[in-house]
């Protein structure tokens, strides 16, 4: 079930109400039954693999927590073992073979091992993710066991973040399912907000700028280097609000019932740096990687070449992570490569002690984040284009600089105006925090004017034909 | 204080969609008054199409029919008048409904449906397209049918009276200021080309099978039974393209094939001279430019001018 659907609409009404019209001990099981149903809306069969990891998990953590020394860990092995088993069956697989393919064909040999005909289940990176947090988390002893089945389960299916994130921890999450929420009307009305806000990023900012993305990007030979510029940059807006639309509406559905999730984007966009992009964007992601698998080969306590080297393939990683393609390995490559030589750099200028003329102020401040913007600019390239090739191809283009900018008026002009309006809000939030707020203001005529407002550019200009949320394919 | 605040919330949410409402019907009237006041532009030539042509012949069809069919050119051959109601970006369930909504008022002589190379083909943004007959759902209840193709909760959606002009402001402004009259003049639905092709190289279009989509099928053959019942000589064209083996394509080759068994004359124009040979008629490969549509405009009104003579 797609959260920019009328479906979802009706589901979410329903489901909140029972929530509340129902007594505490019975909620988790709505939540369940309802996180069963959603996910069933999209391949009903594929909850059996859902199933499979979160009996394995369940039971893992009880036996990791019962026992010692290398049980423990083994238990540990067997819980990462399912779960990136899963993943690499479902994701991997067909990749891995391909790959294959083409190196025996360069021998001149066929390859014997056949194709497996399977969609990759929805949000299954998601998932498997944070069910693997639960286990390490019990492991490390910062979590207890979950010892109610039901429970865990619906750690691992709560569907306001089940097929995009946030990736919870246990620790944030679990208990939360224990505790009684009472109907608050400001708690309510401010998850109805991020709703609200999320749905106009989703409708009237992403999938408008999809049609004029979609049109460029599935056809680069046919569009000449400046509108594949224009294609690039509103990609970057693209992703960006249809990724962090997705989490602002799970962080509000799931706060109108009264949980909190972790907050997954920080406007990645005034990010001066690589290093604060990467904090600011898909932070529960990040937060994953750090914790989970950046400390694990040994962090900062390292060498410096070691870390160096972590750094990179943590990110290496976290390209695959997102998709089985090599365009996605090199965007996660150009991302570790941007981020070492960002720290390197640092690390010389401490060094030496040296001033970078015009670095500081607000002048060299707005350079750092145009820089930044650029630069992940040019990875997005890698992320959105269907093959490597026709990423060269893109940039080989891009950098004649030339041709005439495809544009119909009305596409360009509704593209525009959502990014200036998404621009002006972030722009607010980041630089003028105690002003004067239009959605959070005193005044209920200009608060409720603001939400009519939101609601009206959304059946005006948002775009109702649009697909389902890219990350939910990862 | 639980029950206070649900209390509280109920009725803020019942003011505040009281208010959505009102917002949602006066904006919904405005853009709906500017979208009836257009003179110009394509959205206007769908207002035009259903509620005031009186036109003999009728021409259905996407870009291709919109490009190709000269009205003046046909009426001197055909001796009836004629309106193109073809419309860019759309397939057979437009030409169903614009047909559809016609017949209400009037019954056409003669109906020319101009069929698109992979028109059966399952493509989302056909029904997508079908947008363009939401501002009319009110006032044309025979296209509610189609509408309700795009999903079913259409009806929940057009509880709104913004929802029908979506992505419309800027089109409207258009149709109202007339910019379009200097930009894309038309004549009688006929929006000419005036671009000549430069690549004389004629691609070679394959002939690829798919799962055909059978709402299209089906619309395709209600509009044939349709134009049977009613008394409409209904003429299906396959206009020219400057592409080899595109009378091959695989759609237009159902389209061949249920036409001859309905018993509806199928013209097809794939491999007529001088469309064949000369890239000069043409300003891109799919669509005729105003001189080659004149010389096809004269061809097909000749075609059916003399059928209509021999049933006669």
């Amino acid at each position: 079930m797609l959260f920019n659907s009328i479906e979802f609409v009706i589901f979410f009404i329903i489901v909140t109400s029972l929530y509340f019209a129902l007594e505490h001990k019975y909620r988790w099981f709505l939540l369940l039954a309802a996180s069963c149903y959603f996910y069933m809306a999209f391949v009903p069969v594929y909850i059996l693999i859902l199933g499979f990891t979160i009996v394995i998990d369940y039971y893992a953590g009880i036996l990791i927590e019962q026992s010692e020394g290398k049980k423990r860990k083994s238990w540990l092995i067997v819980s990462l073992i399912a779960n990136i088993g899963v993943l690499a069956v479902f994701k991997y697989y067909n990749f891995l073979n391909d790959n294959l393919t083409f190196l025996l064909g360069q021998a001149g040999k066929e390859n014997p091992v056949p194709y497996l005909s399977i969609l990759l289940p929805i949000g299954l990176s998601f998932h498997t993710f944070q069910a693997m947090s639960y286990t390490i988390e019990v492991y490390r002893g910062h979590q207890k066991a979950e010892r109610n089945f039901g429970i865990y389960a619906l750690y691992v299916m709560f569907y306001p973040q089940l097929v995009a994130g946030p990736i919870e921890r246990p620790q944030n999450l679990l208990f939360q399912f224990y505790a009684k929420h009472s109907f608050e009307i400001n708690r309510v009305i401010s998850g109805l907000k991020l709703m609200l806000w999320g749905f106009f990023k989703k409708l009237v900012v992403a999938d408008r700028l999809a049609t004029y993305v979609d049109a460029a990007y599935n056809y680069p030979e046919n569009h000449s280097g400046i509108t594949l510029i224009v294609a690039t940059v509103f990609f970057a807006f693209q992703i960006y609000c249809d990724f962090s639309g997705y989490s602002d509406i799970a962080i509000g559905a799931a706060r109108v019932m009264g949980f909190d999730l972790m907050k997954n984007f920080n406007r990645p966009y005034f990010a001066s740096s690589i290093s604060e992009f990467w904090k600011r964007w898909h932070i529960s992601l990040s937060t994953w990687f750090k914790d989970y698998l950046y400390i694990s080969l040994g962090g900062n306590r390292v060498a410096v070449p070691r870390m160096y080297f972590n750094l990179f393939i943590v990110f290496l990683i976290s390209g695959l992570w997102h998709g089985a393609n090599w365009t996605y390995v090199i965007w996660g490559a150009l991302n570790g490569f941007y981020l070492v030589a960002a720290i390197m750099r640092d690390r010389f200028i401490a060094k030496y002690k040296l001033e970078i003329p015009g670095s500081k102020g607000a002048a060299g401040k707005s350079f750092n984040i145009l820089f930044t913007f650029v630069l992940i600019c040019f990875s997005w390239i890698f992320f959105r284009a269907s093959n490597v090739s026709d990423a060269f191809l893109i940039i080989r283009k891009m950098a004649s600089f030339d041709g005439p900018l495809y544009s119909t008026y009305p596409t360009m002009f509704f593209c525009l105006l959502s990014i200036i309006m998404l621009l002006a809000v972030e722009a607010k939030q980041e630089y003028f925090k105690g002003s004067f707020s239009f959605m959070n203001n005193r005044n209920p005529v200009i608060r409720y004017s603001t939400y009519i407002f939101l609601l009206l550019m959304i059946l005006l200009m948002g775009v109702f034909d649009g697909g389902q949320f890219i990350y939910f394919q990862f | 204080m639980e029950k206070q605040d649900i209390f509280r919330f109920v009725k803020r949410t019942l003011l505040f969609f009281l208010a959505v409402f009102l917002v949602d019907f006066a904006v919904g009237q405005v853009m709906r008054y500017f979208y009836f006041r257009q003179d110009s532009g394509s959205l206007y030539r769908t207002t035009y199409a259903l509620d005031s042509t009186t036109a003999q012949v009728l021409v259905l069809g996407s870009s291709r029919a919109s490009r190709h069919y000269n009205p003046d050119v046909m009426q001197v051959a055909m001796n009836r008048t004629v309106y193109n109601a073809g419309q860019k970006g759309n397939h057979i369930f437009y030409h169903y409904g614009i047909l559809k909504g016609v017949l209400r008022r009037y019954k056409p002589q003669v109906v020319v449906l101009d069929i698109l190379y992979d028109e059966f083909k399952p493509v989302q943004d056909s029904y997508d397209r079908l947008s363009v007959f939401l501002p009319y759902h009110d006032t044309h209840p025979e296209l509610e049918e189609l509408i309700n193709l795009r999903s079913p909760f259409e009806p929940v959606k057009l509880v709104s009276k913004v929802y029908p002009y979506n992505s419309l402001i800027l089109p409207v402004l258009n149709g109202n200021l007339g910019f379009d009259k200097v930009r894309e003049p038309e004549i009688k639905g006929y929006l000419p080309i005036d671009a000549v092709m430069t690549d004389s190289v004629k691609k070679r279009s394959e002939r690829i099978e798919y799962g055909l989509d059978s709402l299209k099928l089906q619309t395709f053959e209600e509009i044939m039974s349709t134009c049977k019942k009613e008394g409409i000589n209904l003429y299906v064209v396959f206009s020219p393209a400057y592409l080899e083996n595109i009378g091959n394509n695989y759609s237009v080759s159902i389209a061949r094939k249920i036409a001859s068994e309905q018993g509806v004359p199928f013209l097809d124009f794939s491999g007529t001279e001088p469309f064949v040979s000369d890239n000069k008629l043409y300003s891109d490969n799919v669509h005729l430019n105003a001189k080659g549509a004149d010389i096809f405009s004269r061809q097909v009104a000749d075609s059916i001018a003399n059928r209509l003579k021999n049933q006669n």
